[in-house]
Order: structure tokens, then sequence, then C-alpha cells
């Protein structure tokens, strides 16, 4: 398996899951924040998908009606604060090239639930960065299908 | 013979032109001013050969002292601004600004404060100088206030604070972790090192980390996906070399290692690599050269399989006890203080997010998108 436990030192990128929990001041992503700053003073970067994915759940609250413009507009401020203060991995050639590779060696219902998994975990090699998750399961699913000299440094934050 | 265990790839991500503070005044806001102060109480001060300035800092229970080297201010200027020195590792510019009022004739007049401002004047390009410097940086933009006091005039004294973002604390942070890890390595291996001022290489990151964790942890995990070293084809390296072309636990026989730091070549001592799954990618070239005994030099392609080695310090150089003193010592021991004020605010900023939703409406607006299974059908 083409994964291994990421070393203390390793800057991670959190996946869009524990920046939601992070969101939620869920303690265990707080402990894990506070042991990762201590070994590196950074807080843990994350994804150009993770950015669209909280973006776009209040775009998709305030065209449910779920919520009111005024209220979406504090929302966004907030969000864009809090992506202002992460180091936001783009997808990039190296990116797209990684995804390239793996997802036609993906089952059509894995890509179904695995493409923006797919498309994290190829950002998170493609900056050299260790990749945080919950779901270890889905990772390896993910990693097992990289080229043969490519490994995915992984950790696992669980509650 | 040379291990080469510079695999960690670490991404260059250190901005290390730290430019808020470098470059900018930091404007602060006065919280409690101090009593206006006379001229001739201020060119007292300045008479005086030598004098302090105390910069406290109550949520750190600790303090900075300055030496006060310049002071510039007349009757004609709005602005008193103080040269001070901290340990002569930094300069650091004051700017009182404000205005002078002459309440009375004949009663000479004061400075009445309006706006404090500091400038980084000068640092120098070694580990000590930056790690105060960072501490000082660190400790303005964490503090909920501070108080800045001139005991030699009159107890002169004002509270205030600084506004700095936290993403930018977190570079200063860095930078201070890296001029410690440089302090440590300094005194554990004698060598003096330079911390230049500007980008800082990746590389360069990835040795302090490797010689600190060398001196501090002794035995420690490394990232190395390949690594490569040259034996000469001689009695001892045949029986240091594997049995067996499968892959096994390795230990391979220690060896001297140097590393650069900043262009300083810094022999860090011997160490040990073992590899827990280790397959040697050459093994029958390797094999069959190393028999040769011609004490020709033989490149040996070792591959972890798991992606990573063991460093075991051998012969590597400690810490000495009590290395700082007992100043630094307290700076040093702010680490874990700095980390849960800057991690505070950064928890209390991600959970700003969802203020206000309830539960149901928290889990709608995290809930991930979902595309058709017939968008995947091709």
């Amino acid at each position: 398996m083409p994964i291994i436990n990421a070393p203390s030192d390793t800057p991670l990128v959190i996946d869009t899951d524990i920046f939601s929990h992070l969101r939620n001041r869920q303690k265990y992503v707080e402990e894990n924040i506070r042991n990762h700053f201590s070994n590196t003073k950074q807080f843990p970067a994350i994804t150009a998908i993770t950015v669209f994915e909280a973006i776009q759940g209040v775009e998709s609250e305030l065209n449910k009606s779920k919520i009111s413009n005024e209220q979406a507009d504090i929302f966004r401020q907030r969000i864009n604060e809090l992506i202002q203060k992460h180091q936001v991995l783009s997808l990039n050639q190296r990116a797209s090239e990684i995804a390239a590779f793996i997802f036609p060696r993906l089952s059509k219902s894995n890509r179904h639930k695995h493409w923006r998994d797919m498309f994290i975990i190829s950002i998170a090699l493609a900056h050299n960065f260790g990749l945080v998750t919950q779901n270890k399961r889905d990772a390896e699913l993910i990693a097992s299908l990289l080229p043969d000299d490519m490994f995915l440094r992984l950790a696992v934050w669980a509650t | 013979m040379n291990v080469n265990t510079q695999t960690q790839n670490l991404p260059n991500n250190l901005p290390s032109s730290l430019g808020l503070y470098d470059n900018g005044h930091f404007s602060s806001k006065i919280k409690t001013k101090p009593e206006p102060v006379s001229f001739s109480s201020l060119q007292t001060f300045v008479e005086k050969e030598s004098f302090l300035c105390k910069l406290k800092f109550t949520d750190f229970d600790a303090d900075f002292e300055f030496e006060i080297f310049n002071v510039e201010g007349s009757l004609e200027s709005n602005e008193i601004v103080l040269s001070l020195s901290l340990d002569k590792q930094a300069s650091v510019k004051v700017s009182l600004e404000g205005y002078w009022k002459q309440l009375k004739p004949n009663i000479e007049p004061n400075f009445h404060i309006t706006n404090f401002r500091m400038k980084l004047y000068e640092k120098l390009e070694t580990p000590i100088s930056m790690f105060l410097n960072s501490t000082l940086w660190s400790m303005l933009g964490l503090s909920s206030g501070f108080i800045i006091e001139f005991p030699s005039l009159n107890n002169y004294n004002l509270s205030s604070s600084f506004e700095m973002p936290i993403d930018e604390v977190s570079k200063i942070l860095q930078e201070r972790q890296i001029a410690y890890r440089l302090l440590v390595i300094e005194s554990a291996t004698g060598i003096k090192l330079p911390f230049p001022h500007g980008f800082i290489d990746g590389k360069d990151i990835e040795n302090i980390l490797f010689c600190y964790k060398a001196i501090v942890e002794r035995n420690f995990n490394w990232f190395a996906s390949s690594t490569t070293i040259y034996w000469d084809a001689n009695e001892v390296s045949l029986s240091w070399f594997p049995e067996t072309k499968k892959p096994t636990s390795v230990t391979f026989r220690p060896e001297s290692i140097t590393k650069s730091i900043f262009g300083v070549d810094v022999p860090i001592g011997i160490l040990t690599v073992k590899i827990n799954t280790a397959v040697i990618d050459n093994y029958d070239e390797a094999k069959e050269k190393l028999s040769r005994l011609d004490n020709e030099s033989v490149n040996i392609q070792q591959r972890s399989i798991d992606g990573t080695i063991t460093m075991i310090s051998v012969e590597v150089p400690q810490l000495p006890k009590n290395p700082w003193s007992e100043k630094l010592q307290k700076l040093i021991d702010l680490d874990t203080k700095l980390d849960e004020k800057i991690l505070e605010k950064y928890f209390n900023l991600a959970s700003s997010t969802l203020d206000g939703l309830t539960e149901v409406q928290k889990e709608e607006i995290t809930k991930r998108p979902e595309l058709d299974e017939e968008a995947f059908d091709f």
C-alpha cells in the first residue's frame, strides 16, 4: 500500500470533513491541530476543493432560500476570513496529472463516491503535503491506484 | 562514504520574508495614557548616560528590557523617537506621537501622547537575534496588551496593544522555531551558524530539522522512499551487506553525516540507518561489486517499502546541561503559551463561520456537494 504514516513534522492538508469538524469545534480536531502546530508552527493547509465545498455550502443554502441574502453575506465574509488564514493548495498541473491517472482506474460507483477526495489527495501529493482524514479506508482505496513510485503521507485523526 | 538522507521533501513553504514586521510600522491602540511629561524632564532623561525602557507582557508574565541609545525630539516636533537596543541583537524604534501644550504662561509645555508606533530597525543575521526578535514580535501580536515603561523618566508608562493577523504571527513563530533549532545545533556542535534574511530554502529547513532531531531526539523517523549509499568494496562492507534480497529489516553500519545549513557544513556526527522493510534494488550488482574487495566505491540503491527509515544517533553531540541563560530560558519556555494564544484565536475564527446556526443548519451548510451518478457515466 503506497501509504506511510505522516511523520510529525510533515506539513499537513486537512480534507473537507476535518475542515467542517474544525468549524464545528470538535475537540478531536482541536487536539490534533494543537499537536501539529506544536511541531510545525503552521495551521494545516486546505485545498482549493475544500474552498469550493465550503463556499458552495453557503450558496446552496441561499439558493434553497434557507438563509437570507444578508445572512449569506455574513457567512461568505466569515468563511473567506477563515480561508485567508490558510495556505490554499491549488489544483495545479501536477495535481491534475495525478488525478487523471487515478480517475479512470476507479469504478463508476467509486468515481461517484470519491471524486472530491480523489482531487484532494492528488493536490496533497502534488504539493508534497501529508493528508489528514478521518476516513482511512477511502484514502487507502484512492492511494492504492497511485503510480508505483508515489507515497501518500497520511495522518488519520479520529474522534 | 555518504548516506543520502535528503529525501524528506518538505515543501518550500516557509516565507521567511516576514514583511509585516520587517518593513512596516506597527501602530498600536493606546489603552491608558501616561501623565503628560514636561520638556525639562525629557531633557534630563536624554542627558542621562544609560537608561532603560521596559516592555511588560502581563499575559505572558514576561518582560523585555531595552537600552535606549538615542532620543530625538524637540519642542518644534510632534514626535519623540526613541532608538532601543535589545541585548545588542536588535534595534527597535519607538515613536511617541502627540503635541506640546502650555497650560499657563511661565509654565513649561508638556507633551501629550496621542499615538504610539514601533518599528523593527535592525536585526542581525544570527539565530539569537532572530530568536529574540521573533519572540518579541509574536508576543506583541498575541498579547491582549502590554505596558511600556521608562523608569528613569518619572516612571512614564503607557499600556497598549497591537493587532496582528494570526497567519502573520504563525510565520513569525515558524521563524522563531527555526532560530531555536539553530541555537540548539550551535550549542551542541560549537559551530556558529548564520540565519540569513530573505527566502529560506526547503533544503536548509530540512537539514536543520535533521540535525536538531539527531541532537535532541537521538532516534527518529525520517521519510525516505529511496536512499543511496556508497560503500568501499572491502570485507567490512561485505559483512554488513544483507544476506538476502528479500524485504527485510536492515541496519546499516554507522556513517559520519554532514549537513549543509545556509552554506555552512555541519558534521553532525555518526548515525546508523535502520530500515524495517528494506529492499536493495541493485542487490545482485552491488553484491558482486562489493565481493571484488578492490576498495572501489559501490553504489547501493536501497528502498524502504513503507517509505520511512529510522535514524539512530551513535556519536552525535548532545546539548549541554543548562545551555541557556535564565533570561533566554524564560523566553524559550514561552513556546506552549504562544501556541495556546494563537490557536485560541484560530479556533474562535473557525467556529465563527457557523455562529448563530442551529445544529441542523450547521449540518446543511457543511454538507458536501453531490453530483448525479450520470455525471461519471463515461
